[in-house]
């Protein structure tokens, strides 16, 4: 190497030690903010998730217009699983278990200044319906959980009256989730609601969504709860897990959303983070194809014996997942019959004679091969734990490979799986009934039943839950349905996803909900 | 001689990456795709010398058997898109025409697009595997060997002694073989040696996005992809791959350097030449 190509080295060098220091800076300047320098007048979070648009209707993009603290519901789910007031202050269903009467709460305003009757609320949940309107094109998500007869308001009592086509036991809950947030659909007339985001009832409203870079919020100034800590909030994508926890540390974050786990205990090391971890109602569950080589009882069962979920959970995604047991919705506490025994496992199959007959180092069913294939995707660390399980299975003398499919959607569909990864809030609306209509037989196609499992004393129990409001009641059916798919290997379930947030010394008040609605919110401050 | 010297030990490096892939399986201290589920994430050591993986599966063994997957089927792929480039220039320099017209606008439509954004499209059309990642690849490569086998075929395509060929009742097929091939083989060889670097990046790319070999078959793309998130608490999972990607394409990329200075020196002279006139 001649002097020329060493100055030109070293000049390179300079240049990239000098751009490494210029993109720190920022991070500095607001370290030296948060640090007591001059007051923090701006929240940055930095994500993994943001929506296409923001409208509320529109697939699941309430969940994020909540997230970032615009949206609002007339309920709210607490920790413990409990169904509170929020914009409602109270609610009631009457005898026909059809006709529920919500007061509303008097001090709610709009981020433009006007009152949130109970015209502006009838208004938003029949914009909500009248949107997605399955009939009309729309995506039906809401009218999976109630439809009504009708919705009237009275302005001067403060109530909504909401009669549902059937009894809907958890209403309450359902008013809980992001879909039903109120907006006020006349102010926002005159809007972009997809672009520019709907006028609502939160701490912040919308400046700006670009979602694959970041989104600007700005302080509600008629916010109706108390003062809003911060003048703004900057929502910033970063997809990679790494990039955030380092956002984290440079300080050009104050707030990371989910961080992995292996970086959480880096943070944890620094100790100046808060890491608030929350094991959710989120499960990682796979869904079992019954018109494939699972369709085997004995060889279905050996599955499930031979993997060791414990070890998954806390070793493979480093603590990322909760085992649960096998139990498919968290918190029910219920025997696994098939605990991990992988010696168990190898003569539960040669009892069947699921053997190696050829030699191959493979068992063999009905004469052919077996190769269970797992569809995963990165998503959550599905590919380590769909790699985990085939190492597990090898151990028994099963072959598995692993898809990673850009679009998994269709094969889930066309049930072109042995196993498919699923990652799901079990109870969306305090409730895990629509989880567990995942299993139900009556659904003849493979649009939600995706493993086509059937079973009648399993479909008998799912049918006792409609219109049965007494809460023991439910859980016992809940209990029994569970047992019984347990009992069949009706799913694998990995764990319980441990969601978390974590914040820099420059904020407080950062709290990772068990239901994941409630990321940005008043109670997020600067550090005093 | 200095020259040679380069070319002598670069050679020796290639053939070193070569047996290395070739008896992967014999010289590593693990089985690649064997787990320990309660050994993971053990750092570089005695044991594990590039430490383990979120399986506790041996970095160093994944590493040295990656270089079978990911050396080889670079080297086929070359391979490939060499022979069928070359072939379809030949053929539309030579005969002109329709079979001109059509090689060349279906090439002109591959390369409309970027390069690795066009593969990625036809990857993910015909489904995440190491043999469609290859085939997204020879579609969106071949068209720069066929381009530049039809011009070195038009330098000769009118020279009096393809006309006396041709004259003297020689068959299409020996004048291809007889002239036209020869006089295009040295560049497009050398065309292929430097370009076996690039091709082994955009197939490490391919399955880093997802589009490539499937887990757990051990290849440094998909690694690389694993072990990313990983980059703050098992660094090793990152940076062990990435600079066997590094080292390879590397040697790879110098020794077709060496290959074009050897074979043709004039091009070399030119470069040079062109440097000091820009001086």
């Amino acid at each position: 190497m001649n002097g020329k190509k060493l100055i030109a080295l070293a000049l390179s060098l300079c240049l990239a030690g000098s751009i490494t220091a210029c993109g720190g800076s920022t991070g500095t300047e607001q370290k030296a903010a948060a640090d007591g320098g001059s007051a923090k007048t701006q929240l940055n979070v930095a994500t993994e998730l943001t929506s296409a648009t923001l409208d509320p209707a529109d697939d699941w993009n309430s969940w994020f217009v909540m997230r970032w603290g615009a949206l609002e519901t007339l309920t709210r789910f607490e920790d413990d699983g409990t169904v509170s007031p929020w914009l409602a202050e109270d609610w009631s269903v009457a005898d026909d278990q059809l006709t529920w009467t919500i007061k509303l709460k008097e001090n709610v305003t709009f981020s433009n200044g006007e009152p949130m009757t109970a015209t502006k609320v009838q208004e938003s949940l029949e914009r909500l319906f009248e949107v997605t309107d399955p009939n009309k094109g729309g995506n039906g998500n809401p009218w999976n959980y109630f439809t009504y007869d009708s919705i009237s308001a009275d302005d001067e009592a403060w109530t909504v009256t909401i009669v549902t086509s059937e009894p809907t036991v958890d209403l309450p809950g359902c008013l809980a989730y992001p879909w039903y947030g109120i907006i006020d659909v006349a102010g926002s007339a005159d809007r972009d609601i997809a672009a520019d985001g709907p006028i609502c009832t939160g701490p912040y409203c919308f400046v700006s969504n670009d979602p694959e870079h970041d989104i600007q919020l700005v302080k509600n100034d008629n916010y109706w709860d108390g003062e809003v800590p911060f003048e703004t909030v900057n929502v910033m994508k970063l997809g990679e897990a790494s990039a955030r926890a380092m956002a984290l540390q440079d300080g050009s974050a104050d707030m990371g959303i989910n961080i992995a786990a292996s970086d959480r205990a880096v943070l944890e090391n620094a100790g100046t983070y808060q890491i608030d971890v929350t094991g959710g109602n989120r499960v990682c569950n796979w869904f079992i194809n019954f018109d494939g080589v699972l369709g085997n009882d004995t060889l279905r069962k050996a599955v499930i014996t031979a993997i060791d979920g414990q070890t998954v959970c806390d070793v493979s995604t480093g603590g990322s997942y909760t085992y649960t047991n096998n139990v498919p919705v968290p918190g029910y506490d219920l025997d696994n019959p098939y605990s991990y025994d992988p010696e168990a496992a190898k003569a539960m199959l040669d009892e069947a004679g699921i053997v190696d007959g050829d030699g191959d180092g493979y068992r063999e069913l009905d004469g052919k091969n077996i190769d269970i294939n797992i569809v995963a995707t990165t998503s959550r660390q599905q590919d380590v734990i769909a790699q985990a399980y085939g190492v597990q299975l090898e151990a028994i003398g099963i072959k598995t490979t692993i898809s990673m499919p850009e679009n998994a959607v269709d094969l889930r569909v066309s049930q072109g799986f042995d196993l498919m990864f699923n990652n799901e809030v079990t109870t969306p609306t305090g409730d895990p009934e629509n989880f567990l209509k995942h299993w139900y037989g009556k659904i003849t196609d493979t649009s939600f039943n995706y493993g086509n499992y059937h079973n009648e004393e399993y479909d008998a129990l799912y049918e006792q839950l409609i219109g049965e409001f007494d809460t023991e009641k439910r859980t016992e059916i809940f209990t029994q349905m569970q047992e019984i798919l347990m009992e069949d290997v009706a799913t694998i379930c990995s764990g319980a996803y441990n969601f978390n947030l974590c914040s820099a010394a420059s904020v407080e008040g950062v709290h990772s909900y068990v239901c994941d609605y409630y990321w940005v919110t008043k109670d997020i401050t600067p550090a005093s | 001689m200095k020259k040679n010297t380069r070319f002598a030990v670069l050679s020796i490096l290639v053939f070193l990456i070569l047996a290395v892939a070739f008896l992967a399986d014999k010289i590593v201290p693990y089985d690649p795709l064997s787990a320990s589920l309660s050994d993971a994430f053990q750092a570089p050591g005695k044991e594990h010398y590039f430490g383990t993986d979120a399986l506790g599966r041996d970095v160093f063994s994944r590493v040295i058997c990656g270089a079978t997957t990911s050396v080889y089927s670079v080297l086929i792929l070359v391979a490939v898109i060499l022979v069928v480039g070359t072939f379809l220039g030949i053929i539309a320099g030579y005969f002109g025409g329709a079979a001109d017209a059509v090689i060349m606008r279906v090439g002109d439509m591959m390369i409309a697009f970027p390069d690795l954004i066009l593969a990625m499209a036809i990857a993910g059309i015909l489904g995440p595997s190491l043999k469609n990642s290859m085939i997204a690849i020879a579609a969106v490569s071949w068209t720069r060997y066929a381009r530049l086998s039809r011009s070195l075929v038009l330098k000769i395509r009118n020279r009096t002694y393809i006309s006396a060929a041709e004259i003297s009742g020689s068959r299409h097929s020996r004048i291809l073989m007889r002239y036209m091939l020869p006089n295009a083989l040295p560049t497009m060889i050398i065309t292929a040696a430097t370009d076996i670097g690039t091709i082994m990046l955009s197939l490490a790319s391919l399955s880093f996005l997802g589009f490539g070999i499937q887990p757990p078959t051990p290849e440094w793309g998909y690694m690389l992809s694993e072990g990313r998130t990983y980059i703050l608490s098992s660094p090793w999972l990152l940076f062990c791959p990435g600079l066997a990607v590094f080292i390879t394409v590397v040697i790879f990329n110098l020794w077709g350097d060496c290959i074009r200075d050897m074979i043709d020196p004039n091009a070399t002279e030119k470069r040079r030449k062109k440097r000091r006139k820009r001086r």
